[in-house]
């Protein structure tokens, strides 16, 4: 079933009096729960991108599409907000945690902002999906109490603590060292096979690549490949 | 109330900008109370003096008289020895009273004329509702027979020494000339500028005998136990007067005052413009603060809105913090003045030393200026600290939280 269908999506930056075309006609589809890796050197388009599927930013021309039928076009800047709050899930490189909450309340943020269920329940949940990514114990520690890995565990569990439609992670390990690295990812795919969470993640590293289940080649605004299942020349 | 707990812990990330900005709005704090205090503790002062030199608490007059009483008329004056007086006096149990009979004349010193107020006073009961005699400068007292005392300013003008007669010339009611001569006995120094330039006094019977008034006065005066009492005997005199349905009516010294209450608006003047200087300062440490703040968060900015924060709510952190630093500026402010404002009201000033004695901003000041207390002040500028604060804010507030997300998080 598609989740997300990309039509044609051009991005063009305006630079002084140079345009910069960072997206030139990309169109594909992604399917509930599928684990998708973008792949591409620094400056192919990656984050120009998932900014794009994250409705942080608008194509300039091209239709983005959510289950089939809703146009992101057509909504406003409360209603991509609201979009984002209920169905995205966001995994940055660096400073991806508010300093003065705790891991606890960096994860309960995302739900606290829609407000759904009781403080008892919202504080299962986040308890939970703590303890699924490996943070048990460290609840109530700061963002600078915490390592590189950890921090990003925290935005990984608070990506997903709202049940989201998609998470969309950029370049989620660049700050990671390969060991923590594959932590992370590990901890990513876990959650995609046990919750069904649609994950789409960019990257530039090569080593990162065995992670992929479906992969997408990008090269200078354009899919070079696209390549899932049995085409994936890398071992997994 | 989630996002109130998460600006008030932001509060805590830069502790020296928040509490420098907050003792920036708290300095302006205690300059508004301090000089409110001062401002309170003036009309006190100037209140007072003129009860006791010039309106007593209150006075009873024709209603008539009132309408014209600035030009001091010889009609519509009262009988000497009213009846209804000595009834209000027993009904109401007031001991101190006294009457007057003014009217304008020139006082001549043989080469140059200069127009006064000459005041008819009855020598034995002024003393009991008037306090002229504390501020006598030299000589005596009024006392009975041919003699007047007047301001030291009106003196040294005309060039009148004690022991010599001041010439008094006006107009009787019929219209004819006459004069007066009396010997200077006493001049006195009140730093009220009217007394002490343009008022004559001289015993009632000499005046009444020479305005071929016998038997008659302006209006008459009365001290009660406190000026705070004036408006509820004024009510009941009132209706006494009424009941006897009477020309008469009694005015308390708030109506009799209308010039203090101007100077009052003129203290509100200056209060207005310490307002602005503290609206100015909590302003632009408001405002600076939070611009500064916004450039070190503005990755944070775009990653809470990539979670799904609207642009109000930003703005709403922001201006929550504001709030905080406004609440903590007032409430240390307000601590700190009320210090100051005690001291004031106990220790006062030396006013005198550093005017010289002279009269400050035309208000007659003994030496010490004391504060006044006006708890009102207090409560209006902890509200007025708080929500400048907030006010302040929206704007730079407005500015971050429009930060586009994407340059937000990719600013490097
Ligand atoms: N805000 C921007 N303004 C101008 N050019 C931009 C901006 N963001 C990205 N670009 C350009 O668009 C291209 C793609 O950038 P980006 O999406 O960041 O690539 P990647 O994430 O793969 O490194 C690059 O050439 C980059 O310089
Ligand atoms: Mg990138």
């Amino acid at each position: 079933m598609s989740l997300l269908k990309l039509e044609n999506i051009k991005k063009i930056y305006q630079q002084g009096k140079i345009d910069v075309q960072a997206i030139r006609g990309i169109s594909l589809e992604i399917k509930k729960s599928e684990f998708t890796t973008i792949f591409g050197p620094s400056g192919s388009g990656k984050t120009t991108l998932l900014n794009l599927i994250g409705c942080l930013d608008k194509p300039t021309s091209g239709e983005i599409y959510y289950d089939g039928s809703k146009k992101l076009s057509t909504l406003s800047k409360n209603e991509l907000s609201d979009f984002r709050r209920y169905n995205l899930g966001f995994i940055f490189q660096g400073h991806n945690l508010i300093p003065v909450l705790t891991a606890f309340e960096n994860v309960e943020f995302a739900i606290r902002i829609i407000n759904e269920i009781s403080k008892k329940e919202r504080r299962k949940k986040v308890l939970d999906i703590l303890k699924s990514v490996g943070l048990e114990g460290l609840e109530e520690r700061r963002p600078n109490e915490l390592s590189g890995g950890q921090k990003q565990r925290v935005a990984i569990a608070r990506a997903l603590v709202k049940n989201p439609k998609l998470v969309l992670a950029d370049e989620p390990t660049a700050n990671l060292d390969s060991e923590t690295s594959e932590e992370v990812l590990d901890i990513m795919l876990k959650m995609n096979q046990k919750l069904g969470t649609t994950f789409i993640f960019s990257t530039h590293d090569p080593q990162v690549m065995r992670y992929a289940r479906r992969l997408i080649e990008i090269r200078d605004g354009k899919v070079t490949q696209d390549k899932q299942g049995e085409d994936l020349d890398v071992p997994h | 109330m989630f996002l109130t707990k998460m600006a008030l812990k932001n509060l805590a990330r830069n502790k020296k900008r928040t509490i420098i900005t907050a003792l920036v709005i708290s300095l302006g704090i205690v300059i508004f109370l301090v000089s409110d205090s001062l401002i309170v503790g003036m009309e006190e002062i100037s209140i007072d003096n003129n009860i006791n030199l010039l309106t007593s608490h209150l006075q009873i007059m024709d209603k008539n008289y009132w309408d014209n009483k600035e030009e001091l008329p010889l009609n519509n004056l009262l009988d000497d020895n009213l009846l209804v007086v000595n009834q209000i006096k027993e009904e109401l149990d007031i001991e101190k009273s006294t009457k007057r009979l003014y009217f304008p004349a020139n006082i001549n010193n043989g080469r140059e004329e200069y127009p006064i107020s000459v005041i008819g006073v009855e020598v034995n009961t002024d003393s009991e509702v008037f306090k002229l005699e504390q501020y006598l400068l030299e000589g005596q007292s009024l006392k009975n027979g041919n003699n007047a005392v007047i301001g030291k300013k009106l003196a040294n003008l005309m060039g009148f020494e004690l022991g010599e007669y001041i010439t008094l010339l006006f107009k009787t009611k019929e219209g004819t000339f006459n004069t007066i001569e009396a010997e200077l006995v006493g001049t006195l120094d009140t730093s009220h500028p009217e007394i002490n330039e343009y008022h004559v006094y001289i015993p009632l019977q000499d005046a009444q005998n020479a305005l071929g008034l016998d038997g008659k006065v302006s209006r008459y005066f009365f001290r009660l136990e406190g000026k705070e009492e004036s408006i509820p005997v004024t009510n009941e005199i009132n209706s006494i007067l009424n009941r006897k349905s009477s020309n008469i009516k009694a005015y308390n010294w708030e109506k009799l005052s209308e010039d203090i209450l101007a100077m009052t608006r003129q203290g509100n003047i200056e209060n207005l413009i310490m307002l602005i200087v503290i609206i100015i300062l909590a302003a632009v440490g408001v405002i600076n603060i939070v611009i500064l703040s916004v450039l070190e968060r503005l990755e944070e900015i775009g990653m809470m809105k990539a979670l799904g924060l609207k642009m109000r709510e930003i703005v709403y952190i922001f201006v929550i913090e504001s709030a905080g630093i406004g609440l903590l500026g007032s409430a240390v402010g307000i601590i700190i003045g009320f210090i100051g404002v005690y001291l004031l009201t106990n220790i006062g000033i030396d006013v005198g030393s550093i005017t010289g004695g002279e009269t400050t901003f035309g208000i007659p000041i003994i030496d010490r200026l004391y504060g006044g207390w006006r708890p009102n002040a207090f409560i209006f500028i902890f509200f007025f600290g708080i929500i400048t604060s907030v006010l302040a804010s929206i704007l730079p507030a407005r500015w971050g939280a429009k930060k586009d997300p994407v340059k937000a998080i990719y600013h490097k």
